[in-house]
């Protein structure tokens, strides 16, 4: 037993003085945690300042309605608006990559509209693919325009239509009274919503918006746990090569011992990185990683999980520099398809299956869950799954190592 | 002199491939993770079909007919996918994650907005995600349209009866129903829509919009981490003596190293070159708008990452502190330049900053060609700082460089 | 007679296709300095390896402090101390932490542990130096360190693998002069080298060793006696002049038993070479092949291994 202490201890002893291996478990995380909830803070709603070329060509109400819409000082936020006199002009603007979508309202727009009849009358987009998100952002806030002008075309599509079938009115008469049914039926609907909605956040949750901070401190320190626990587990390897390995096999020292020492030195190691990504982003960023004892034990089962998966890597590869290869092109995977940089709930659900197979997905739900409050009797899924991989793969470690190591 | 620099080479690509697990990291995981990751974020966010709608819980206590009509809003809706349950279970559902977002329509929902009246409804969310903010707006679209739908109605009842009066309730609901019908057929053709288009030669398939991001986006990432990694051959070269052997022969300093950077590059473009080819014929990522366009972008960009291989080489001193900052690069380098997410959904302040990067660069190349269809004089900006990049580092990494 | 602390019977080692060790037998008495001589990759490191119990045989036994290297690896451990070949100590942590982890895999603790590093310290002289990594040590220093871990436990018996592999003329004094001393304080040495010289210094009986087989084994007196009292003679000469037809003249001088040739250095085996250096020059210069170097050997185990081989002892 004081031999697996021994050896524990010189395994953290040599990590602690490697100071590429400090930079790429500890400074490495924290810098990305802190620059992705930056960049990323918000997914979606980091947007800001696009830039949109309006042509209003119409010279009715609802063509100067949209393009005051689109200049308004309420989403001078979102929006970076100008405009432009002749479509040619702002096509060339949105081709030269200036801006994001150009927002083309014919003439003849609002006579077309209010009339009721024929055709529906068309907006164009004219898109910066490029620019695909901007431009569907610009996209939703025209469409909703659309759709309260709809809704006031709607009122009085239906009421001309019933007035004339109920002969309340003459098809003449109703053309006369129509602009000012359409005046009606647009303040009436302007704005008006019968149905509201009353949200209910289960627990924890803001409505403030994707919390990044909550998302990548976590995501980012497992993705380099993951790189530390194939390190670790390559000084399998390493050893073999130094002669360590050899010597620690002709000092009195069981081949149990040996091999226990060793994996409870990688598993104190990626403890050992955890714990301190915790606290340094507890401290520094002021992440809430959740009820402490159930961080605990989800960091032991995590750490558990990719030090086994570590252990397979090095048991399939036959030198160290092969592990290195081999190892980050898994990491990368797993980092895509885990989820580690984009939440997975985007993929489609396939994807998500298949992203089940890495311990960084089952890891990052865990920990997002913790942190929006929930209890360790909430996360069996999370569990089991973590200590199935962390069977399985030492299991196939093994089972490979028995070749390679006799 | 050039035969020994393409001796060289050679045998850098030699040492390189004699083990078979660089296959794995070489050519079969990049191109599998671009066909992944394409799909994953082609999917994302623009139209989806059926089955990856995200999953909410319409819980039905009312069953009256416009409680029917805001079902058959939602389930209209592109974004989301109402599955009708009882709300215990559907509680359950939404803390074991099942689905995002629970939609209560209480009892009295269709007759509270017949009499006109407004209503309430309650909608419980997930904690924060995307997903959760996503169906709330669809939720919050369906709640409209139907609420549209009922105001056109209770309009039109209204202006009717200004003229004259309905004989009784019975003829009043009638009226109210056949606006109903009315208003439900025409907002299903409003006379205002929106379309949208784009330029000609770059109409990319929208299924490929996925890949057009993740194509060039895994082409810089693994181009990255490969061309980088002749930084740790040069280390161990360095730390096993052969490079000093190297220099001890009447061949320059200048030729080996020369030598190296070359057998390095080559390895690079060879692997940009089975992406691309890949991306273009299985993905069908449109690659070939301008084949010189797209040579360039890559070269230069290949140079750049080289160079900057070279450069670790100088700054480390053993393998294992090679591999570490190889890897911390990448993981830098890559999604920081754009390769993993688009930078256009990040601050404009980190759009400007993140140009120090050459990867952003490379990326902002790389998508001039596929989706703004550019040519050669469309990409001059890139292959330029790309170079310039290549320069700075080929000459910190010569100038810095020990031969043991 | 002191007894046999190690008894090796009948080894053999193949590693697939090739057969490393070769039926190899011999042993150790308690307190002599016993050497392995033969060129690279003559099963020396093997053979150690077996005894050590790092690897298996594919048969035979041997029987190190009473104890089966096959059976009863654990004790055999206790018993004796490795010294291998590599280096095999970790870089980044100091002499002095390298050897208080060993001392506890040797199953040391406590304050007698933190005594006995300070010991071996004093005994491989780098007790200042103990703090520092090994990383900033010389090859000889490392060398130093290397055989200090082998000593911790004061086992019975030590094996060293070529000691004094490319390290500096002084550290190789220090460590050939610290096997003599453990032997003058009773420790039984078991140790590998290509070199004659130390074979030749240090121990009492030798075993020489070429392709996985033990072709002579005795005291240093036993096998130059193999060799009778012939003299080892070197004649340097350009190596495209050495034609089978100049070696067939050569062997015919008087008194020549053997003759063989490598890379433009012939080497006679000859009762007296004063006696027969004329008549070899002579020879050869009428063939016209000029001798750039002439060398004179006695007796010695390069001698014996030429005349068991026919090839040099160091290639």
């Amino acid at each position: 037993m004081r031999k697996i202490v021994a050896l524990t201890l010189k395994e953290l002893t040599i990590i602690v003085r490697d100071r590429t291996a400090l930079l790429l478990m500890l400074a490495a995380p924290l810098a990305l945690t802190l620059i992705l909830n930056f960049a990323l803070g918000g997914l979606g709603g980091g947007l800001e300042q696009i830039a949109v070329v309006v042509v209003n060509q119409d010279d009715g109400d609802l063509g100067q309605a949209l393009e005051d819409l689109l200049t308004s000082d309420d989403l001078s936020d979102l929006l970076a608006s100008s405009t432009a006199e002749d479509q040619e002009e702002a096509r060339v603007l949105v081709d030269d990559d200036e801006a994001a979508a150009a927002i083309m309202i014919p003439a003849g727009l609002t006579k077309r509209v209010t009339s009721a009849e024929g055709e529906p009358a068309h907006i164009v987009i004219y898109g910066n693919p490029a620019r695909p998100i901007s431009a569907g952002v610009v996209r939703g806030v025209v469409e909703r325009f659309a759709q309260q002008v709809a809704a006031g075309a709607v009122g009085a599509e239906v009421t001309v239509t019933q007035l004339i079938l109920s002969g309340r009115m003459s098809p003449d008469q109703v053309e006369e009274a129509a602009p000012a049914i359409g005046r009606r039926v647009a303040m009436a609907s302007v704005d008006r919503q019968l149905i509201t909605l009353q949200e209910v956040l289960a627990e924890g949750g803001s409505s403030d918006g994707f919390d990044a901070l909550a998302y990548y401190a976590p995501s980012m320190a497992i993705l380099f746990l993951m790189f530390t626990m194939i390190s670790s587990a390559r000084t399998f390897l390493t050893e073999r090569d130094a002669g360590t390995l050899a010597r620690l096999r002709t000092t009195p020292t069981r081949e149990g011992e040996l091999l226990g020492g060793k994996i409870i030195g990688v598993l104190a190691t990626g403890l050992l990185q955890m714990s301190v990504l915790i606290m340094a982003t507890r401290l520094i960023m002021g992440v809430d990683w959740g009820e402490p004892l159930a961080v605990g034990i989800l960091v032991l089962l995590v750490v558990a999980a990719t030090a086994a998966m570590g252990l397979v890597i090095a048991a399939l590869v036959r030198s160290a520099s092969q592990a290195n290869v081999l190892g980050s092109a898994v990491v990368m995977v797993l980092a895509g398809v885990g989820g580690s940089f984009i939440p997975r709930q985007s993929y489609p659900v396939w994807l998500q299956t298949v992203g089940y197979i890495g311990p960084n997905s089952w890891g990052i739900e865990g920990f997002q869950k913790l942190a929006s409050g929930a209890r360790l009797g909430d996360l069996t899924a999370e569990i089991i799954a973590l200590l199935v991989l962390a069977t399985t793969f030492f299991v196939i470690a093994m089972l490979a190592s028995r070749r390679s190591f006799r | 002199m050039m035969r020994q620099l393409l001796a060289i080479a050679v045998n850098d690509l030699r040492v390189e491939f004699s083990s078979r697990s660089v296959w794995i990291s070489f050519v079969i995981l990049p191109l599998l993770f671009t066909a992944i990751i394409g799909v994953a974020t082609g999917s994302a966010g623009s139209d989806t079909d059926a089955d990856d709608r995200i999953p909410i819980a319409l819980v039905n206590q009312d069953g009256g007919p416009v409680a029917a009509a805001f079902a058959e809003a939602l389930a209209n809706s592109e974004v989301v996918r109402p599955e009708p349950n009882e709300e215990a279970q559907a509680l359950a559902e939404l803390e074991a994650a099942m689905v995002e977002a629970m939609v209560v329509l209480p009892q009295g929902f269709s007759e509270g907005l017949l009499a006109g009246e407004s209503v309430e409804i309650p909608l419980h969310l997930s904690p924060t995600d995307n997903s959760s903010l996503a169906a709330r707006e669809a939720v919050l679209a369906a709640a409209s349209r139907v609420s549209r739908e009922l105001l056109a109605a209770r309009f039109s009842v209204e202006e009717a009866e200004a003229l004259r009066p309905f004989v009784d309730e019975e003829e009043r609901d009638a009226y109210y129903s056949e606006a109903l019908d009315l208003a439900e057929q025409a907002a299903d053709s409003p006379p205002l829509q929106v379309k949208t288009t784009q330029a000609a030669e770059s109409a990319t398939p929208r299924i490929a919009t996925g890949f057009s991001q993740s194509s060039p986006g895994q082409l810089v990432t693994w181009g990255l981490a490969t061309l980088l990694s002749g930084a740790v051959l040069l280390v161990s070269e360095r730390t096993m003596g052969t490079l000093r052997r190297l220099v001890t022969m009447p061949t320059g300093k200048g030729v080996i190293l020369a030598g190296k950077i070359l057998g390095r590059f080559t390895l690079g473009v060879i692997q940009m070159a089975i992406m691309i080819v890949f991306g273009q014929l299985i993905l069908g990522v449109n690659w070939g708008n301008s084949p010189a366009a797209m040579a360039m972008v890559a070269l230069s960009f290949g140079l750049a990452a080289t160079a900057f291989g070279i450069f670790i080489a100088t700054v480390v001193r053993t393998e294992n502190q090679a591999d570490g900052m190889v890897t911390l690069a990448t993981f830098l380098l890559a999604p920081l330049g754009g390769a993993w997410f688009p930078l256009e959904i990040t601050p404009v302040s980190f759009q400007t900053v993140a140009q120090v990067l050459p990867t952003t660069w490379a990326m902002r190349g790389f998508t001039d060609v596929i989706v703004r269809g550019q040519g050669p004089q469309g990409v001059l900006l890139e292959c330029a700082v790309l170079l310039g990049f290549a320069t700075v580092f080929f000459a910190l990494g010569i100038w810095r460089f020990k031969y043991e | 007679m002191s007894e046999m602390i190690l008894v090796a019977e009948d080894l053999h080692k193949s590693f697939g296709q090739t057969q490393a060790v070769r039926g190899i037998t011999f042993g150790i008495r308690q307190g002599e300095v016993f050497s392995l001589l033969g060129p690279n990759g003559a099963g020396k490191t093997t053979t150690i390896s077996i005894l050590s119990c790092l690897i298996e045989p594919t048969s035979g036994d041997a029987t190190v402090a009473r104890h089966s290297v096959r059976r009863e690896p654990l004790h055999v451990k206790r018993a004796i101390g490795v010294v291998p070949q590599d280096i095999a100590l970790y870089p980044t942590l100091s002499a002095r932490e390298n050897l208080l982890f060993w001392g506890r895999m040797y199953n040391l603790g406590g304050i007698e542990l933190r005594k006995r590093v300070e010991e071996v310290l004093e005994k491989v002289g780098l007790r200042e130096r103990a703090g520092d990594r090994i990383e900033a040590f010389s090859g000889g220093m490392k060398r130093r360190i290397n055989l200090a871990v082998g000593l911790l436990h004061r086992p019975q018996l030590v094996f060293m693998d070529e000691p004094t592999v490319g390290i500096d003329p002084q550290s190789r004094r220090n460590i050939l002069d610290m096997v003599k001393t453990l032997n003058e304080q009773g420790m039984t040495v078991l140790f590998t080298t290509h070199y004659m010289e130390e074979a030749q210094e240090l121990s009492r009986r030798i075993g020489i060793i070429d392709h996985g087989k033990l072709i002579a084994l005795g005291t240093l007196q036993e096998l130059t006696l193999l060799v009778g009292q012939e003299e080892a003679v070197e004649l340097s000469i350009a190596s495209d002049h050495s034609t089978p037809e100049l070696l067939a003249a050569l062997s015919q001088v008087a008194g020549v038993k053997q003759v063989t040739s490598e890379n433009g250095t012939v080497r006679l085996l000859t009762l007296s070479g004063n006696a027969a250096l004329p008549d070899l020059i002579t020879v050869a210069n009428a063939r016209g092949v000029r001798v750039t170097g002439v060398a004179v050997r006695e007796p010695n185990l390069e001698g014996v291994f030429l005349h068991l081989t026919g090839r040099a002892l160091r290639d």
